[in-house]
């Protein structure tokens, strides 16, 4: 069947919508993150372990923090939800832009690095919304916000292709469930990066004040700890579905290429990604690991993600290239 | 955890919440103490005790990625070791260090190995004790309650004028209904208590996950040491392929347990093969007919082999790897004998449309060895640069440029099918020819272009561990997803005659996700004490659930 040239143009114009959109929320979260309210509530002090980072918000302070925490509001706090709001609307444009695409390719709309980056950024802003439904973590938008934009970006303008059906080799239906779980883990995987380094950050700025103060005061910003819980929930989550994925892969290659494992350059960076994200998940429950160690082991696993996606298609060839059978 | 630990009072009770901590050598206190004794033993003991720590193992997970990076970064011997020789040919210099050192041969080098054994080893060391452990739990009483409440990180306390024996069952059967493994007790001072802890299918997963990884190395080792793979190609309608080692392109690569006895026969003819394209030359199927017979003289078969779908010979399998075209040259002397005819697989280039190079060797039948050079252009066409490329991947215009030697061609040196040795050998001509067009020496003898048919490449393939390797990967899995968001919690309900009544205190520990235990405590005391009956009106406090510590003490452990 013929690619539907409408369709295609559609899916087109409604990404540069999304991105437009995105970027628009993007300096409006920036916005909120930078004036927003920088009083202390109440002049609470944040427990600490003695030491080390604070560990994991006690029970005391979660439950009441929510509901008592009455963060005074300036016009920083109207800007950040009409943020949200973009954001939602440039959410629904790209779910637009990526269903068109395949219904213009007739198939899955992920077959190439175009299509992966696209549908890769839209799982990132999904679970940066859901987790919003569940969690007060505005604060967290910027940061999604830089590397979707830029993603976006990049696939609009280096990576674009024209739509088209897949090439033989993946075409198959393990390539749509090792794809699915693949991009639907880096997409999560991008929320707990933004999470990482906005826990680096609150974390440098709470040891400040305390060695200022003697006592760490909460701000309307999240205490170090929570950002931290984010980017662990956010890893614990997105581990298991890259592990799949990487199976999913292996079942795949030994269908094509007569082996589940060939250290092809695009596995063996998929089994470092992965090895990565195993050593967080290790860090955390080891002594002297956690914290700001671990964030940065957090880090180095979305590094070699993109590694695992770009680098490797661009640079690096390999079967995974596709450039021929 | 050790701050709490190091608390007599809660030693009990956060005793091995974690089998996995205190086996890991990260809690030294909890680690078993034994004698030392001076020497080699102790020093091996303490080498031992090292690397099974799980911050050994932290290490030696990252110096296993740290090790696969050169692996994608130098070309591999096991993947391309074409790439390899044009590397030699590109970095004289440094290509030989980088060879000693494994640089191409990664994930067969010693150094690798090394690390993968030690990961192993650790691995076992760190999951003996604790699948010993973890079983004793499982079969254990959940640990007493500690001997105050308000140091655990949830505690809440009410009074009732139901007795402590009601309170004690009416917590058990509470906590039973809930699925808890739950304990009644009598304290040697006539206090009773339940105690009961809930998710013991955490440590069960991580153990299942850690064990499947342990399956996993082993089923690669064993892939790695009986496999075998290679490479062959058949033309369409040309001669079958028998599975013997020689009729491998190059030497299939075996296990180090295994040779060319271990190779199932079959012959293998292509009837056809069908390459189709889209309009933008993408590739968009390739589907090769065969006739296969298990063995000479078995019966023959007739299937179809794609991408993604191949033939299952024995234990190993024929897949379909790749495709070229394969030009029929006729070669005749002076009087018209034919010398040789044959089809001469020519190898395409990447992104090229199969733009195809190779060569034509008729090294007997003439009176002097004749090599041809070939380029095989299925659709010509002339770039703006003025070299000529193909616009198409299918013949529609089919050319090839040529450039034909004679002499010596030196066979007695191994050579590529692809390539000759242009030493003894000097150029005779050279030009463009097309389908039916013959190429003439200087004695009179011709090459004849007859006919172009297509090859298909295909690989044949065995790995006695993959299914073990991918149940491994299943049960791993799921082991791990248990690992990760099962729970693992403790609940001690206690309850003291006083007057007027029974105190009823209520403590809780979790060591991962104490938000969501912390509504689940609230939740489960408030149930409690709505199954009680009412305190006595006057000096007791109204039933406050899940009444938060004043001491902002976090509890142990992970989030
Ligand atoms: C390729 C190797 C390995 C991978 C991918 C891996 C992965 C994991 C994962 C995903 C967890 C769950 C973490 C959590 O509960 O948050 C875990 C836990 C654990 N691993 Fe490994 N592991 C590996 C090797 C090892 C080795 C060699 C050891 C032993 C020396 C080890 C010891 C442990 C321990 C003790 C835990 C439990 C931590 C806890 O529950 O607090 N692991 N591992």
């Amino acid at each position: 069947m013929p690619v539907d040239i409408g369709l295609e143009q559609l899916s087109d114009n409604l990404l540069f919508a999304t991105v437009i959109c995105y970027a628009i929320a993007m300096v409006g979260y920036a916005a909120e993150f930078a004036f927003g309210h920088r009083a202390n509530i109440a002049g609470r002090a944040l427990p600490r372990i003695a030491g080390g980072a604070v560990d994991s918000v006690p029970a005391t302070l979660a439950p009441v923090s929510r509901s008592a925490r009455r963060t005074p509001e300036n016009w920083a706090t109207g800007v950040g939800r009409a943020a949200v709001a973009i954001t939602v609307l440039g959410w629904v444009l790209h779910d637009g832009s990526v269903v068109t695409r395949g219904l213009a390719a007739h198939r899955v709309p992920w077959g190439n690095m175009y299509e992966y980056s696209s549908v890769i950024c839209l799982v990132a802003v999904s679970a940066y919304l859901w987790l919003l439904t569940r969690e007060p973590v505005r604060y967290l938008g910027a940061l999604v916000m830089a590397p979707v934009v830029l993603g976006l970006g990049l696939a609009g303008t280096v990576l674009k292709v024209r739509a088209g059906p897949l090439v033989p080799a993946l075409d198959s239906y393990w390539i749509k469930i090792h794809t699915t779980a693949v991009m639907g883990a880096s997409g999560i995987f991008m929320v707990a990066f933004a999470a990482s380094l906005l826990y680096l950050a609150r974390e440098s700025a709470e040891r400040r004040q305390l060695e200022r103060d003697g006592v760490a005061r909460e701000s309307w910003l999240p205490s170090a700890a929570s950002v931290d819980r984010v980017a662990y929930r956010m890893i614990a989550f997105g581990f298991p579905v890259w592990t799949f994925g990487v199976v999913a892969g292996a079942v795949w290659a030994e269908a094509a290429w007569g082996r589940y494992w060939g250290w092809d350059p695009k596995e063996t960076w998929a089994f470092i990604t992965w090895v990565v994200y195993a050593g967080y998940l290790h860090a955390r429950s080891t002594a002297g690991w956690k914290g700001r160690k671990a964030a940065y082991i957090g880090i180095a696993g979305f590094v070699s993600l993109l590694i695992t996606f770009y680098a490797v298609n661009l640079w690096i060839t390999g079967l995974h290239s596709y450039a021929g059978v | 955890m050790s701050e709490l630990t190091a608390k007599d009072d809660m030693a009990t009770a956060t005793e091995s919440l974690s089998t996995a901590e205190s086996v890991s050598g990260d809690v030294d206190e909890v680690v078993v103490d034994r004698p030392r004794k001076p020497g080699l033993p102790a020093l091996l003991l303490q080498g031992w005790r090292q690397l099974t720590t799980m911050r050994t193992a932290l290490l030696l997970l990252f110096l296993l990625a740290l090790a696969a990076i050169p692996g994608s970064l130098f070309p591999q011997r096991g993947t391309n070791s074409a790439r390899v020789n044009q590397y030699y040919d590109d970095h004289a210099a440094v290509a030989p260090w980088l060879d000693r050192l494994g640089m191409f041969d990664v994930f067969g080098s010693t150094w690798f190995y090394t690390l993968y054994a030690l990961l192993g080893v650790s691995l076992v060391g760190c999951l003996v004790p604790r699948l010993r452990l973890h079983a004793r739990a499982s079969v254990a009483r959940p640990p007493a309650p500690p001997r105050r409440f308000d140091r655990l990180p949830l505690s809440t306390t009410f009074r009732t004028t139901s007795s402590a024996d009601d309170v004690a069952s009416a917590a058990h059967g509470l906590l039973r209904g809930k699925q808890w493994r739950s304990d009644r007790r009598t304290a040697p001072d006539g206090v009773l208590s339940v105690a009961a802890e809930k998710g013991y299918l955490r440590e069960t997963g991580n153990l299942l996950f850690h064990v499947s990884l342990l399956v996993l190395l082993a089923a690669v080792a064993v892939g790695a040491l009986l496999g075998y793979s290679g490479i062959f190609s058949v033309v369409e309608g040309g001669r079958p392929f028998t599975n013997t080692v020689a009729a491998y392109d190059g030497e299939p690569t075996f296990g180090q347990w295994v040779d060319g006895s271990t190779l199932k026969p079959f012959t293998l003819k292509l009837d056809d093969f069908r390459a189709v394209y889209l309009p933008n030359t993408q590739p968009k199927s390739f589907d090769a007919d065969v006739t296969w017979a298990p063995g000479a003289g078995a019966p023959e078969r007739r299937r179809g082999i794609r991408v993604n779908h191949p033939l299952a010979v024995g234990g190993a399998k024929v897949y379909l790897l790749g495709s070229g075209f394969a030009p029929r040259f006729v070669v005749r002397d002076k009087t018209g004998r034919v010398v040789s005819d044959d089809f001469v697989r020519l190898l395409p280039q990447k992104n090229a449309n199969q733009y195809s190079i190779g060569v034509l060797k008729v090294p007997g039948g003439l009176p002097y060895d004749v090599g041809m050079r070939a380029v095989f252009v299925p659709t010509f066409a002339m770039g703006a640069d003025g070299f000529p490329y193909s616009s198409s991947p299918e013949a529609k215009a089919p050319v090839i440029l040529y450039r034909v030697f004679t002499g010596d061609l030196g066979l007695t040196r191994a050579q590529s099918v692809f390539d000759f040795d242009e030493r003894g050998m000097t150029v005779a001509g050279e030009g463009v020819l097309v389908p039916g067009k013959s190429v003439s020496l200087p004695d009179g003898a011709s090459i004849a272009w007859e006919d172009t048919r297509e090859y298909a490449v295909f690989q044949t393939t065995r790995n006695p561990g993959t299914r073990t390797a991918f149940v491994a990967c299943v049960l791993g899995l799921l082991g791990l997803i248990a690992s990760l968001f099962v729970r693992r919690r403790r609940i001690w309900v206690s309850a003291t005659a006083a007057s007027g009544g029974t105190v009823v205190e209520v403590g809780g520990l979790a060591r991962h996700d104490a938000e969501r235990f912390s509504a689940e405590f609230a939740a489960i005391a408030g149930e409690l004490s709505g199954r009680l009956a009412p305190p006595a009106p006057a000096p007791a406090p109204a039933p406050a659930p899940a009444q938060q510590p004043t001491a902002a003490e976090p509890s142990a452990g992970e989030s």
